[in-house]
This record gives C-alpha cells, sequence and structure tokens, in this order.
C-alpha cells in the first residue's frame, strides 16, 4: 500500500509540462498522469468503472486557454470499443453529437470525444459560450484526427447518431450503469463484452451480449422469458432488455 | 471493508471528486432489516430551546425563480441578491430587510455559513449566493469578524475559492485540514484535525468505521463514534446553512444530508445501513438543532443524476432559490423540484416514497415538516 501511495505521490510531483508548453495559447496549470490502479488516487471509487474497462493511463491537465479555465482529462485504454464504452456512460444529453464523423458530444459544460482508443473529456466549468465555442479548437491541439473507430456489430444495424443511443459495457459493473436491470441479469454471469442499444423510438432497449462461453449463454438465457431472445449464436446472445425500475435508489454510494 | 469501498464512501479533493461517474448499482435497500442502535435518545434528552429547529416558520418555503438568475454559465450576484431580498422578506414578513435578517441573528452572533463545496468548483454553493448572504448580513448590521464560512473539508472550500482573500475578513475554515505541505499530521503524530472535533459530543451508532491510512484523514477517526467539529458546538453561535439543488439517487441531498454529514467524523461507514438516519438524527443533536436558524438552498445551478459529485452531463440551471428556518420542509420542496426533473429527462419514471424517509423521521424527531399538506410554500417569479 505504502509504495502505491508513494508511486501516486511521485505522479503528482513529476512536472509533465514539456508537451503542454509547447502549444500554441494553452497555459499549462498542472499536469498529474495516473497509471493502473493510480486512478483511485484521481478519482477514489469511481475509479472501479474506469479500470473496468481496463483503462491504463490518464493524463489530466488543469489549462488556460484564450483566457477561460478548461480540465481536460485523456483516459488511454485498450481499444477503440473500450474507449466509446467509457464515454457511453458518459454521455447524457447532447446540444451537439457526433460532428464531422467525430464520435462526440457537446453540452454545456463539457466536450467529449472518443478519438482511437482513447476517451477524452474536456470541462469548460465556466460554462460560458466563449469557453464552449473554444472547446473543439482547443481539443484539437491534444488529439489526433482520423483515429480508428469502434467496431460495432452490424446486427446491431445503428444508424447514426450513436452518441446517446449506443452503449458498450466491459462487465457487471458497467453493465449495471448502462441499465441497471442488467445487475441482476448478469449476476454470476462472465461476459467479455455488452452492447446496448437505446429503444428511444421503439421503446424497447435491446442488449448484444458475448458471454465467456455457451454455459454463460444458457445462464442468461434461463432468466428471460423466450420471447426476449431475438437471436443466438456461438458466441453471443441478442435479447430485448426490459428495465424495472428499482423501489428505492435512495442514496449515492459516492458519499460524504 | 476491501481499499476499493471505503474509496466509494469518501470524498476527495480536486476534480477527481467532481466528476466521479455515475454508480447506479446504489446500495441495498435495508428499509426492513434491523437497524443498529444508535444514541439518538441522548440527543433528543437535551432540551430543546427556543431557537430549536423548526425554528421561527415551520412548515413555510418560500420559492423564488429568476429566468436571468444564471447568464451565460455564471450564476448573477445581483440576480442572486435581489432573489434572496425577496425570500427573507417573504419569509418574515417584514418590509425592511435588516429586520428580516435580525429576526434569525444578532451583532453578538458568531454566524456559521455552512456551503457545500464537495462536488468541486463546477457545482460548489455558488459565490453568488455566498456573497448575497454575506453582504445581507452587514447591511444588517453584522461584522464579517463575526462570520465564518465552514464545511467539512478546508482543502474543497481552498479549491472552490472559499478563501480568505476572496472574503477579507471572514475566517474560512473546515473541520478536516492540511498544513501548507498537504500533510494531514502534526509533530506529535496527530491529525491537525483532531483538535477541531468535540470528542463531549458525538452520534453513535453501532456500526464499525475502519479505514485505511489513506482514507482515515479524511475520517478523522473510526470506530463507533462520530465526532461533532468544533466549529458547531464551539465556533458559532448561529449556522446559516447553504446547500446546492443535487440529488442523491432517487433522493435528494440538500439541508438535513448538508448538515449531518458536514458536521460530523467517521461517515464512511454510516451510508451503507443509516444513510436515511443519520440525515435525521446527527441534525437533531443540539449543535445543529438549537444553532441552525436559516436554510438557502442554493438552486441557481444544480443537478437532477450523478449527486451528490459534478457530472456535468446531469447539471441544470433550476434558476432557483429556497428559503426556511424549517430543514424538513425545504428539503421536503427541494425533493419535489429535483424529482420533476429527473422525470423529465427520463431518469426515473416516479417519485419513490422511501427516497423522502429521513425526512419523515426528522419530523419524528420534532425538526420540521414533512407532510407536504402541511408545508405552506409561496412561489415567486422575479
Amino acid at each position: 500500500m505504502k509504495e502505491k501511495i508513494g508511486c501516486l505521490i511521485a505522479f503528482f510531483l513529476i512536472p509533465l509540462f514539456l508537451y503542454a508548453q509547447q502549444i500554441k495559447d494553452v497555459e499549462v496549470k498542472r499536469e498529474r498522469v495516473f497509471t493502473g490502479e493510480g486512478l483511485y488516487g484521481y478519482m477514489n471509487g469511481g475509479a472501479d468503472l474506469y479500470l473496468e474497462y481496463g483503462v491504463y493511463k490518464l493524463t489530466a491537465r488543469d489549462l488556460i486557454y484564450k483566457g477561460e479555465e478548461y480540465m481536460l482529462e485523456i483516459y488511454e485504454l485498450p481499444s477503440p470499443e473500450d474507449a466509446f464504452g467509457i464515454y457511453s456512460l458518459h454521455v447524457f444529453k447532447c446540444m451537439r453529437a457526433d460532428t464531422l464523423g467525430c464520435i462526440d458530444c457537446l453540452s454545456t459544460y463539457q466536450l467529449q470525444r472518443v478519438s482511437g482508443n482513447k476517451y477524452i473529456s474536456l470541462v469548460f466549468p465556466s460554462g460560458s459560450t466563449v469557453a464552449r465555442n473554444e472547446a473543439d479548437s482547443l481539443l484539437r491541439l491534444f488529439v489526433s484526427e482520423n483515429e480508428e473507430k469502434p467496431a460495432i456489430p452490424d446486427i446491431l444495424d445503428i444508424k447514426e447518431p450513436l452518441s446517446g443511443n449506443l452503449k458498450f459495457a466491459r462487465g457487471k459493473l458497467s453493465a449495471s450503469n448502462v441499465q441497471s436491470s442488467l445487475f441482476n441479469l448478469l449476476d454470476g454471469v462472465k461476459i467479455k463484452a455488452l452492447w446496448h442499444l437505446s429503444g428511444k423510438a421503439t421503446r424497447e432497449n435491446r442488449a448484444l451480449i458475448y458471454p465467456e462461453d455457451k454455459v454463460n449463454i444458457k445462464l442468461i438465457k434461463s432468466r428471460i422469458p423466450d420471447e426476449d431472445v431475438l437471436m443466438t449464436g456461438e458466441n453471443y446472445i441478442f435479447i430485448k432488455c426490459r428495465e424495472e425500475e428499482s423501489p428505492a435508489q435512495n442514496s449515492s454510494p459516492f458519499g460524504f | 471493508m476491501q481499499r476499493r469501498n471505503f474509496f466509494k464512501s469518501i470524498a476527495a479533493t480536486g476534480l477527481g471528486a467532481a466528476l466521479s461517474p455515475v454508480i447506479k448499482s446504489a446500495p441495498v435497500y435495508t428499509a426492513d432489516s434491523v437497524k443498529p442502535k444508535t444514541n439518538i435518545a441522548e440527543a433528543m434528552a437535551v432540551p430543546r430551546s427556543t431557537l430549536s429547529m423548526p425554528g421561527k416558520y415551520p412548515g413555510r418555503v418560500v420559492k423564488v425563480n429568476n429566468a436571468n438568475a444564471v447568464v451565460d454559465g455564471k450564476p448573477s450576484e445581483e440576480a442572486a441578491y435581489e432573489m434572496l431580498k425577496r425570500c427573507m422578506l417573504e419569509l418574515t414578513g417584514e418590509h425592511d430587510l435588516s429586520k428580516a435578517w435580525l429576526q434569525f441573528v444578532g451583532p453578538d452572533d458568531v454566524i456559521g455559513i455552512k456551503v457545500n463545496p464537495v462536488a468541486g468548483k463546477l457545482l460548489t454553493t455558488s459565490h453568488a449566493v455566498t456573497r448575497s448572504i454575506v453582504k445581507q448580513l452587514e447591511e444588517a448590521g453584522i461584522h464579517r469578524s463575526n462570520m465564518m464560512i465552514w464545511d467539512r473539508r478546508e482543502m474543497q472550500l481552498h479549491e472552490t475559492g472559499y478563501t480568505e482573500d476572496n472574503y477579507p475578513g471572514i475566517k474560512i475554515k473546515g473541520t478536516e485540514c492540511q498544513d501548507a505541505q498537504g500533510g494531514f499530521i502534526n509533530k506529535e503524530g496527530k491529525f491537525y484535525s483532531e483538535d477541531r472535533i468535540d470528542k463531549k459530543c458525538y452520534f453513535f451508532a453501532d456500526v464499525e468505521g475502519e479505514y485505511d491510512a489513506y482514507t482515515m484523514p479524511y475520517m478523522v477517526n473510526g470506530g463507533k463514534n462520530s465526532y461533532f467539529t468544533k466549529i458547531c458546538t464551539e465556533d458559532v453561535t448561529k449556522i446559516i446553512n447553504v446547500p446546492v439543488l443535487k440529488n442523491a439517487g432517487s433522493a435528494v441531498t440538500l439541508c438535513l444530508k448538508n448538515l449531518a454529514f458536514g458536521a460530523i467524523t467517521n461517515t464512511g461507514r454510516l451510508h451503507q445501513q443509516l444513510w436515511h438516519e443519520t440525515c435525521a438524527y446527527a441534525c437533531a443533536f443540539s449543535p445543529l438543532r438549537d444553532k441552525v436558524v436559516l436554510n438557502i438552498v442554493d438552486g441557481l445551478i444544480g443537478c437532477f443524476d450523478g449527486g451528490p459529485s459534478a457530472n456535468p452531463q446531469f447539471m441544470c440551471n433550476y434558476n432557483t432559490l429556497l428559503v426556511g428556518s424549517d430543514p424538513v420542509a425545504v428539503d421536503r420542496i427541494g425533493h419535489d423540484i429535483v424529482i420533476a426533473k429527473r422525470i423529465e429527462e427520463g431518469i426515473q419514471v416516479k417519485d419513490k416514497p422511501e427516497a423522502i424517509r429521513f425526512m419523515h423521521l426528522a419530523e419524528e424527531l420534532k425538526l420540521g415538516i414533512a407532510d407536504r399538506n402541511n408545508i405552506s410554500l409561496t412561489e415567486f417569479n422575479v
């Protein structure tokens, strides 16, 4: 434990401004890098979710750009699908989504984007129009364009925009964040991946689940009515995904 | 308890706290289970005073809305001042603003303004509202040296701009604190925070708090006692409570939660089994029950999901202030606002009765009115 905390402190102390300071118009007020479980030092219990997707590096910068304050976080993950997954859990309603071929979401205080295997969050605490308007140009200074896109299974037959309609989970924790009823459905089930399609148009959510083996496919099948199974394959099961509200979700686990 | 679980129930300074993701796998519903014993009976045995909750105006809440309360993402101090003024005059029935304030505080009081900076810069009690309170107190003849802005964590106060530079002449204080180098421990090997807690006054609950070295400075102590901060027991004579309009799951974190979890140590152990009880019970202890005179919910900017931390996706401009002496009634009205927003946004389908259990517990303890039918709400648009 002491070693972990030591490593964490070392990361806090190492000045990593060299790269960012070279970028025009950007003043880096603070820059920190966290690797692996060092993420706990940054976001406490929230790190569980990121680690489930396999986040192996986070670079967090407090910036001033054209007089506005920003907080930029770049999470590096094993694959574009994982990057899309953590992104998809953080998107709610976008003022603008999936523009110019990117997977992105602009809201009052935040611009989020998937760029290859990176999930990027740019927060502007002022929420001002100026800060929001400059967010794209700031982000372009830190991320490259034309990165590899997540590979989305054809079976989902999804049309753009992806943001807000499609989610991706890697395990039970992320699946329950996608839709809380999945927590019970997947209890004791080992999964490799799960795609979740919002039923905004059809009023029916759907989940494409890739369990670890056929035994786990059977286990899922045994827990849902036959009419909810849309399709099964060698390594997947495609189902209707019914939401049941829990009677009382009264307190957040992120407590004080 | 494992390290990860501890982390889920502590706060940390910095952006990480503000941007923690929404984790919807909430604690197990335990309403029907046997609850751990507490010392609430000892608190109730202390005689009430004329100042005790629910204060001068039981069951009365004033709500003011202003579509221009937030200008280009920033809470307007000018708007906040006028909204607060309107609320104070309406609540008290006074025509003179100073007289309205002097119904609750006097020049000899030391007034603790309890803000809520726990979600970081994005979603702290706004400076627009806090500065308006300070200004109106000054206009009523209260000297700045008799004011303190406080919370549980001094580090978070500083991070969110509650500094003596920004509030000259006003003391800024948190129970949990660090030295200039970021250390928590003094030369004697004790937490600095230990000198700021009152070991004579505590909330006992038969749940053990066990924390690792990383977590302990944020809890101050483990064991079964949660000690009250000396800020409440010694430093201040009156408290003005200024929470932010936020959700906590499908419940709210407003007046009672801001006070209860903000005034005691060793809270990590209380979330799983005693969240509702702690919100109500801690407020029944004399340092809170007999000193909190006014509750002002800052709803200029708030959130409807992801609370109590700040997830930018779920923040919104409620453009509202709620004011009352009765923290339970104010919470009840605030609950309706947040739940209506959650339903409108599709976060939940309907209100859940269990979500206001802490308000009913507080009503049983005579801290205020939880029954909506018995609450008088006056609402204005300015």
